[in-house]
């Protein structure tokens, strides 16, 4: 049965060291490339559907990741209200694997909303490499 | 693998469905959330993604309510994308009367109630055996 997973901020302490910004202008375009990319390399028999519109919707952050000073990857984030931001979609180009922007991603979004005040980070499902972030929690039965 | 309803390859009539469904304009957050617990419980789901209230008042979410004999026992909370594709993002109901069968009729309805309104695509999520029996479903491919 699926387990779904959040990180418990209160937790974690981690600190934003990726090259990051929030996008006030996102350029969809790019974007929708870069998720391109990520479906390729991932090998993705069925792709989930991005449009343009989620990109500038004023609920969601999109924060973008750079390398060289060169957008490389991108997380879609959706601020559920003033304590709870779930993790909808991350996409990256896979240039640099080393760079493990997956689950460095993360760590620097704890960081980013932690500072914000935010308390939860909604991750979806309970996939095993998620569980090497500190405050991850599996949701329980409970709603 | 995720599946969506291709609107254009249905043909479902609301007033000939049996469901008696409305679109909800103010939604009593407090009963969906016991229609979302009802449902967790009733299917025994060990980890549950957890419903806020401020996503059925969210702009871009449509919430449908579902009446046996007058009585709301469930609900469908949509998100729309843009304004040709929308993502039945959650059902719950209470199982009640389980031969209402008001997990597919449900989605039957809502066919009926964006075509109507122009909408191409419904995704609905995993692409689970159950969806197989809409008219209309297709697995997403490759992007």
């Amino acid at each position: 049965m699926t387990q779904y997973a959040w990180i418990n901020l209160a937790k974690s302490n981690y600190t934003a060291t990726l090259d990051y910004k929030i996008l006030d202008d996102p350029d969809s375009k790019q974007l929708l490339e870069i998720y391109k990319q990520y479906c390729t390399y991932k090998k993705f028999k069925s792709a989930w559907p991005i449009y343009a519109e989620e990109f500038t919707n004023p609920a969601n952050d999109i924060i973008g990741y750079y390398d060289n000073n060169e957008l490389v990857a991108w997380s879609m984030m959706y601020k559920i209200n003033a304590r709870v931001i779930e993790a909808l979609q991350f996409a990256w180009n896979y240039h640099n694997p080393k760079l493990k922007l997956g689950i460095e991603s993360m760590k620097c979004e704890c960081a980013i909303y932690k500072a914000q005040g935010y308390e939860y980070i909604i991750l979806g499902e309970a996939h095993e490499y998620k569980k090497q972030i500190d405050g991850f929690e599996i949701i329980g039965p409970a709603i | 693998m995720y599946a969506r309803i291709n609107l254009a390859h249905t043909d479902y009539n609301a007033d000939k469905l049996g469901i008696n469904a409305k679109k909800l304009r103010d939604p009593d957050t407090d009963e969906l959330d016991k229609i979302y617990r009802a449902y967790a419980e009733y299917k025994n789901f060990s980890s549950v993604m957890p419903l806020f209230k401020e996503e059925y008042t969210y702009q871009q979410s449509d919430v449908f309510g579902y009446y046996d004999e007058n009585k709301l026992v469930a609900f469908t909370l949509c998100f729309r994308y843009n304004d040709r594709n929308i993502a039945a993002n959650q059902f719950a109901w209470t199982y009640h009367k389980p031969e209402l069968r008001l997990g597919i009729t449900s989605l039957k309805w809502l066919c009926a109630y964006y075509k109507f309104r122009c909408y191409d695509y419904i995704y609905l999520g995993d692409d689970t055996a159950y969806k197989q029996q809409l008219a209309g479903v297709e697995v997403l491919g490759k992007l």
